[in-house]
């Protein structure tokens, strides 16, 4: 038996070494390996594909010099639909893409106003495409963004990356990831967030930078929410990691708290068909500067002053974002739909169609928690 | 075929846990579309519920007569009976060898290398199998006892990499759409797990307290497919209606430091789990046709076994809707309903016909 296993196996190896297979085909080598993709819409109802792909033919020459950056190229395709598009890289460039090392889909403002939905399928259905890619809007066309260059250098989609990344450091951007959108486009209100890039300067001295968040309403673009906004979509979205924020402490000085930690609860109440959504944010905060002049050391009282301004603050801006969302632009961006959804399943599937309204003429109650756990080089008297 | 032994209980069911893990990890969404992840949640007592109802008579059996598996039971009824009954197990065996393979290439042909064809992978698992098979049911005993060492602390290091994307909003009430979807989801998870008819089969091999382990043994595998559902359900949301295997998408989810892509991690679970399940049931498959016809090597069969596998999963392989004929819930319901239920009952009533023939005689 155990020859016969070993003669099975050398002739199988035999065929599979020297046969034509698919595998070496698909060899790395032959790959175009895509780093970015930007979808716009035309006029003509086409769509234009960005592709921002790794340059392998001047690899060794780039990294040779010492590159910051892997040498980029970028493709401009057309097609009737988003796939079509991009497989048409392969004749230019005799090259398969690949999609698996793509960073990040950048959404053209053409397609964001009313044409997500037909765009988005292929992102899930090709297995290729992971769920974690990041997804972002464009202020304007995605194609410019993914083409322009700083210093003949494209900006990459590895700093558009970072960019969003950036959300675990600093809560003024705010980070959708596909499963994320997929998960909000499959939950009933289709209300989503996504980071809003815009590009800046002229000539050579280009630069992407997020400038805030785009709220979408049941999949279509309604409006942009400013960066410090943005903070407390991420607070009521459960999503602060760590961020700045600063306030008047009432006595004619701003404090700057570094928030390290904030938790939030939400719950939602039926009282005769009014949802209240109760709001709890705790966090835990550093002072981090306190303006006019130089410290002098702090007491309990103080701390407990700043503390009070600081949740009063919080509060404020919190109603402020909710404000925005639910009674502006009609936008469940932080998905306190879902709350009904699973704790009032009758009126959600009652009021399922006029779901906007029903959060319109809801009540909010916020109620924050601050924590000074740090006060700096200081000690207290 | 090397045939020694009998294996320790915990062997066996360590044997059956990795066999049953594979059909919960390869779990396909779309086939329980009116069924919601939370529900997912619940569903596993129901399963605990039916599993145990359907082992009631493998079990009565295995009281009543001691160290003698169903076709031994079979055979001293009546030789034709035993062989018939044989047969009728060696498909069953062979009907879920044919699926485990499937459900790897279509794992391997969409997720790991799409557009690619994996025919000679499959060739290759089938012909490992068949020589685990041939190693014997001590050696797959032993390797399955080693592969587990792998196996779940992958799985736990996958998880606890995923404890950071838990939402638990992403988790809806339970019974959103009535119980008796939950129920049916039950049945037909009670339906896919061959490993009860395994069971039936394969004591007289084992050693030890093998009521005991059989209870570890379901509440285990139904407490890892609870905690399973919990994370797809509260990392992914409904993005996980959206994947065709929505654990592998989960594990590909998870980030741990700088690593990130921990899907191949699954993938490597996957297979070896695919390995122990196949290996086995292609043993099983052996071994019955072994003692069924007996003038015949048992490595014959087993080159029979492992050709016949490898040219149907050929046929199957490379497209969805052929794969999805044979993946069919019913067919698998009826599968175990017949080598669980039904075989066992005709054996139970025709045992007490024969101790009351005894009584007769004595």
């Amino acid at each position: 038996m155990r020859r016969v296993l070993i003669i099975v196996l050398v002739i199988v190896l035999a065929i599979f070494t020297f046969s034509e297979n698919e595998v070496y085909k698909k060899d790395i080598r032959n790959r175009l390996v895509i780093q970015g993709i930007g979808i716009d819409l035309e006029d003509d109802g086409t769509y234009t594909v960005t592709l921002q792909a790794i340059d392998t033919n001047s690899s060794e020459a780039s990294s040779a010099e010492g590159a910051s950056q892997p040498p980029l190229k970028t493709y401009k395709l057309k097609g009737d639909t988003v796939y079509t598009a991009i497989k048409t890289v392969t004749e230019k460039e005799g090259k398969i893409p690949l999609y698996s090392q793509n960073r990040i889909i950048l959404i053209g403002k053409s397609i964001t106003e009313d044409k997500m939905d037909d765009v988005i399928d292929f992102f899930v259905r090709d297995v290729e495409n992971g769920g974690t890619v990041y997804i972002a809007a464009a202020e304007k066309t995605a194609g410019e963004i993914l083409e322009a260059k700083n210093n003949d250098e494209y900006i990459s989609a590895q700093n558009l990356e970072n960019s969003i990344k950036s959300y675990e450091y600093d809560a003024k951007i705010f980070s959708t990831q596909l499963y994320e959108l997929i998960n909000r486009y499959n939950s009933g209100t289709k209300d989503f967030a996504l980071p809003l890039f815009a590009l800046k300067g002229k000539d050579k001295e280009k630069s992407a930078e997020i400038t805030g968040t785009a709220l979408f309403n049941n999949t279509k673009y309604r409006e942009v929410i400013s960066k410090d906004e943005t903070v407390y979509l991420n607070m009521l979205s459960n999503k602060v990691y760590n961020t700045a924020i600063a306030f008047d402490s009432g006595k004619g000085t701003n404090v700057a708290i570094n928030v390290v930690k904030s938790k939030t609860s939400r719950k939602v109440k039926l009282e005769k068909s009014v949802p209240t959504f109760v709001i709890s944010v705790k966090m835990d905060a550093d002072i981090a500067e306190i303006s006019g002049g130089v410290s002098s050391v702090m007491t309990s009282e103080q701390i407990e002053e700043i503390k009070q301004k600081g949740e009063e603050y919080i509060e404020k801006k919190i109603k402020t974002t909710l404000n925005s969302m639910y009674q502006k632009y009609d936008s469940d961006a932080c998905g306190l739909t879902r709350l009904l959804y699973i704790f009032h399943k009758d009126f959600y599937r009652k009021n399922e169609k006029n779901i906007d309204s029903v959060l319109k003429n809801s009540l909010y109650e916020v109620d924050v928690d601050l924590n000074i756990r740090r006060v700096g080089h200081e000690y207290l008297s | 075929m090397i045939t020694k032994g009998k294996i320790s209980a915990f062997q066996f069911y360590v044997m059956l846990f990795l066999s049953r893990t594979l059909t919960t990890v390869t779990y396909i969404s779309s086939y329980t579309k009116n069924v919601r992840l939370s529900d997912m949640l619940v569903q596993p007592i129901f399963r605990i519920f039916f599993g145990i109802i359907i082992m009631i008579p493998v079990y009565v059996l295995y009281k009543k007569y001691n160290d003698k598996s169903v076709i031994d039971l079979a055979r001293e009824r009546s030789e034709n009976l035993s062989k018939i009954i044989s047969v009728f197990y060696v498909i069953a065996f062979f009907y879920f060898t044919v699926v485990t393979i499937a459900r790897l290439d279509v794992f391997t042909g969409t997720v790991v290398f799409p557009e690619t064809n994996v025919n000679f992978m499959l060739v290759f698992v089938i012909i490992f199998c068949c020589y685990g098979a041939y190693l014997g049911f001590e050696a797959l005993g032993r390797s399955s006892v080693l592969t587990a060492v792998l196996v779940i602390p992958a799985i736990i290091f996958i998880l606890c990499a995923l404890t950071d994307k838990v939402d638990l909003l992403n988790l809806s009430s339970v019974f959103y759409n009535g119980v008796t979807p939950v129920i049916k989801t039950a049945i037909d998870s009670v339906g896919q797990t061959i490993e009860y008819a395994m069971i039936a089969i394969a004591l007289p091999k084992v050693n030890g307290k093998l009521t005991k382990g059989f209870f570890v043994w379901l509440l285990s595998q139904t407490l890892l497919m609870a905690i399973l559902f919990f994370f797809a359900g509260s990392v992914m949301g409904n993005f996980a209606a959206t994947q065709l295997f929505p654990f592998h998408t989960l594990a590909s989810l998870a980030e741990f430091a700088m690593f990130d892509r921990l899907d191949a991690i699954f993938t490597s679970v996957w297979i070896m789990c695919a390995f122990i399940k196949a290996s086995l049931l292609i043993f099983l498959q052996a071994d019955i046709l072994f003692k069924a016809f007996p003038k015949i090597k048992k490595g014959s069969y087993l080159v029979a076994i492992g050709t016949v596998t490898i040219i149907t999963n050929l046929v199957i392989a490379g497209e969805i809707e052929r794969f999805s004929i044979i993946d069919s819930s019913i067919i698998k319901i009826l599968v175990t309903v017949i080598t669980v239920l039904l075989i066992p009952c005709i054996l139970l009533i025709f045992g007490r016909k024969r101790s009351g023939e005894k009584c007769e005689e004595s």
